[in-house]
């Protein structure tokens, strides 16, 4: 039964999770492709040509090879293979086209393109002795000659174009003859070929040579006009806080947003909080853009050191003790409970989230707030004390509960780092012997998938920092460390738990609770965010880090707190790769204590 | 052990601060550890005592004369005491009792603590006692019995014992005297819980906390 229930929830995980995160190679769909962030427009077209040739190619291998079995080629498959033999190797000339544009799927399609025609060159050997293959030779000795003068036709107008600069349009062009040529030699003699390629391969250099520059350029105008729209505006949030604090000075509301909604404090400074996740998303992107555009020769842009992203954080700080001191300036002495009250929710709701300096500069903003009500300052005073060593020690509690779980359930990360490594044939997500801190692709993700399925999947893990997504997406989201993290089904913790901690509290509908802790104690149990949790892996998915962070939604961007982007090896960023867990969760860590969701 | 409890490694964090700062105290380290080299000489019980007196009141001494104000019969306040009798009793060398009224009809809070209150568990061994009550003054609740929560940590690498959340042992609140600033909870015997849920039964606990 309660496998049944693991299928199941599981299959709503992956499902739930799709939703927010784009398709990658996963446990339960190792042929998926890489996703692609399309940057550079044409980028997604390119590369679901590419995965279909490749898919195909894999797929028709597989038929005509079953496992155990000497190759054998018929002439029938000889004919089959025409196709593949040239698509092949135009899909290892876009792959490398896509790594140009900032796609990691780039690397993928070349290695597995380059892989088939490996394959398929045994078959070829063998065929070439067959009795019908000499007159299958000469018919396509005869197709290469027939085709000659027209294709020098096309080749001398192919370099017109590249001298001209109309590259895409000498490209595309080559393409089509690079198919036929392929198509046609695979079955011939180096030979015979030779004197029947004319200018085909000094083209083909020559557009190579001549399109790079340009490509890498265009590639790089994408990338900055990317930044440009993802990059948020401190300045617009400087002055937005600089009118919200205005008006709430002098009428105690201010429009939330360009229409008409008016909000008190705590409702601004909730708007604020949502423009920053907004923000933070975006800077997630950047960064991701970053990397893409980093692959570029000549770019030596660190995309880690952002002086911008310093200067949207110190303006968050400045908008949000801005909008309370402001309510603290007009605020009726009466009001302020209440006005505390609803500030500490809102903050308490996103406080996993926040950089600790944030939830530091917003408690001393709050502070001048209730100095306008010096008896309830002291109520405050007095409650703060009478609950935070209760707080503290529950929290220390609960930390060596969850240290004594982790011999049974490692960190995610570990995990990776210790079993998903590159062992003989088997392709990991790091090299067998290296000191490597962030995973990698050093084969296709199919194949790694595979590789590391049995290591990973039904291990017992956990990850910490769980954030709920909300109650739309019904999951929620773990950090990202060192390249891994994870999604599980949302865990609320039962309300028989939650009154418990009320009492210890002194919580009640009438009496909110008076600290941002016991805020945070109550709003945490109730909304799942968790300090940790521990569960059973049941499906892991490859993403490339340069396609997760340059398309990353609003929502999943929590995997990175508040404020930062993530710390990464920033050398080898078209190869790297985040592991994603989907964990069915035995148990949560809440600061007051451990739980089992069942 | 009287002198300990009194000059031993805790007091600079105790009450006496508020009138002495460090540096004024230096004079007087230098009696203390005077003190501290006899008991590891191996004096008798009663010259121990002798010179403890004499060593309390030269201590007294040096802080009249450090801070040009009469010696006050309080300058050494109590400090408190405590037993959480594990299998193994744990002597608690100073303890703290607070009671935070925290009004608009929320339950008062009394608190006892091995630690100073303002700067939470962070000394060892931890002990926290506390109850909730609907009194809004202490005295209102002496030679009263609540139920209680109960927090203990012997050392900052030690587990800490704990009760379920929910779950509570009962204490009686006393005075010693009817102005002391000494208030005694006694803490009836349970079973205290480890961070892996094994148990450890306390036959009780007692902590005389100073009221300030």
């Amino acid at each position: 039964m309660r496998r049944l229930l693991f299928v199941t929830l599981a299959g709503v995980i992956v499902g739930l999770a799709q939703g927010w995160l784009s398709a990658n190679p996963s446990t339960r769909s190792p042929n998926q492709a890489l996703a692609v962030h399309g940057t550079v427009p044409e980028a997604t077209a390119m590369a679901d040509a590419g995965i279909k040739v490749v898919n195909e190619a894999e797929k028709f291998l597989k038929q005509i090879s079953p496992p155990n079995t000497p190759p054998k080629l018929t002439m029938a498959i000889a004919n089959s293979l025409y196709r593949f033999r040239g698509e092949l190797p135009k899909t290892v000339m876009h792959g490398e086209r896509l790594t140009l544009m900032g796609e990691p799927i780039g690397m993928e399609l070349s290695s597995r393109a380059a892989t088939c025609q490996g394959l398929i060159h045994p078959f070829v050997l063998q065929a070439a002795g067959a009795p019908e293959a000499a007159k299958f030779r000469q018919k396509l000795l005869l197709d290469l000659d027939r085709s000659m003068p027209k294709r020098e036709e096309q080749l001398a107008q192919i370099r017109q174009w590249i001298e001209s600069g109309n590259i895409d349009q000498a490209a595309s062009a080559y393409d089509e003859i690079v198919v036929f040529i392929y198509s046609t030699i695979y079955f011939l003699s180096s030979n015979d070929v030779a004197p029947r390629l004319g200018t085909f391969l000094t083209t083909g250099a020559q557009l190579t040579s001549a399109a790079t520059k340009p490509r890498t350029v265009q590639a790089r105008q994408k990338f900055d006009e990317a930044i440009v729209n993802q990059l948020p505006n401190s300045t617009a949030l400087t002055q937005w806080a600089v009118t919200v604090s205005d008006s709430i000075r002098s009428t105690g509301q201010a429009k939330l947003a360009d229409d008409s909604t008016m909000g008190d404090g705590p409702a601004c400074f909730a708007e604020l909080l949502t423009r920053w996740q907004n923000a933070h998303a975006a800077w997630q992107r950047v960064a991701g853009l970053r990397w893409a555009g980093q692959w570029h020769a000549g770019d030596s842009r660190n995309p880690l050191v952002m002086p911008e992203l310093k200067v949207w954080n110190d303006a968050v700080i400045v908008a949000a003790m801005q909008i309370i001191e402001a309510d603290a300036q007009s605020i009726q002495p009466e009001s302020v409970p209440n006005r505390h009250q609803s500030y500490l929710q809102v903050i308490a709701k996103e406080l996993p989230k926040l950089s600790p300096d944030f939830v530091k500069q917003a408690m001393t903003a709050l502070d001048k707030l209730l100095q306008r009500n010096p008896s309830y300052a002291d109520n405050v005073r007095n409650y703060d004390a009478a609950t935070r060593d209760v707080l503290a020690f529950r929290s220390r509690a609960a930390d060596q509960a969850a240290q004594l779980l982790r011999s049974d359930y490692p960190l995610w990360n570990t995990i990776v780092a210790t079993r998903a490594r590159t062992s003989g044939k088997d392709f990991g997500v790091f090299p067998e012997q290296s000191n490597l801190v962030y995973p990698s692709l050093s084969g296709s993700a199919s194949a790694t998938i595979n590789a590391i399925a049995p290591k990973l999947v039904d291990q017992t893990a956990s990850i910490d920092r769980v954030i709920d997504l909300g109650t739309q997406s019904k999951t929620a989201a773990a950090s990202l460390h060192q390249g891994c993290y994870a999604t599980v089904l949302q865990v609320r913790l039962p309300e028989s738990e939650i009154v418990k901690m009320e009492d210890a509290l002194m919580v009640s509908t009438e009496h909110p609770p008076l600290s941002l802790a016991a805020t945070d104690a109550i709003v945490a149990a109730r909304t799942g965010n968790h300090v940790a949790a521990g569960g059973k892996v049941v499906a892991v998915h490859l993403e490339p880090t340069i396609s997760r962070f340059t398309t990353m939604p609003d929502a999943a961007s929590v995997i990175v707190p508040y404020g930062e982007i993530p710390s990464t090896n920033d050398q080898t960023m078209m190869n790297q790769i985040l592991v994603r867990a989907d964990i069915m969760t035995d148990w949560v860590q809440h600061r007051m204590g451990i739980y089992d969701p069942e | 052990m009287q002198l300990f409890r009194t000059t031993g490694p805790s007091f600079p964090n105790g009450t006496a601060m508020r009138f002495v700062s460090i540096q004024q105290w230096r004079p007087i380290w230098g009696s203390f550890l005077i003190i501290g080299l006899v008991v590891l000489c191996g004096c008798s019980k009663e010259e121990l005592v002798t010179m403890t007196s004499t060593m309390q009141q030269k201590a007294k001494e040096a802080i009249a004369e450090v801070n040009e104000i009469p010696v006050v019969a309080d300058i050494l306040p109590p400090q408190g005491s405590g037993q959480v009798q594990l299998t193994t009793p744990v002597a608690i060398q100073t303890a703290y009792v607070r009671f935070y009224p925290v009004g608009e009809g929320r339950p008062s809070v009394i608190q006892w603590t091995s630690y100073d209150p303002e700067a939470g568990p962070e000394t060892y061994p931890a002990l926290l006692v506390r109850a909730t009550t609907s009194a809004s003054t202490l005295d209102q609740i002496v030679d009263q019995t609540l139920p209680s929560e109960i927090y203990f940590q012997a050392s900052k690498d030690a587990d800490v014992l704990s009760l379920p959340l929910g779950s509570f042992i009962d204490l009686t609140v006393a005075r010693s005297q009817p102005n002391s600033k000494l208030v005694l909870a006694t803490v009836a015997a349970g079973e205290l819980y480890d961070p892996s849920g094994a148990r450890h039964a306390i036959s009780g606990i007692t902590i005389e906390g100073v009221d300030l």
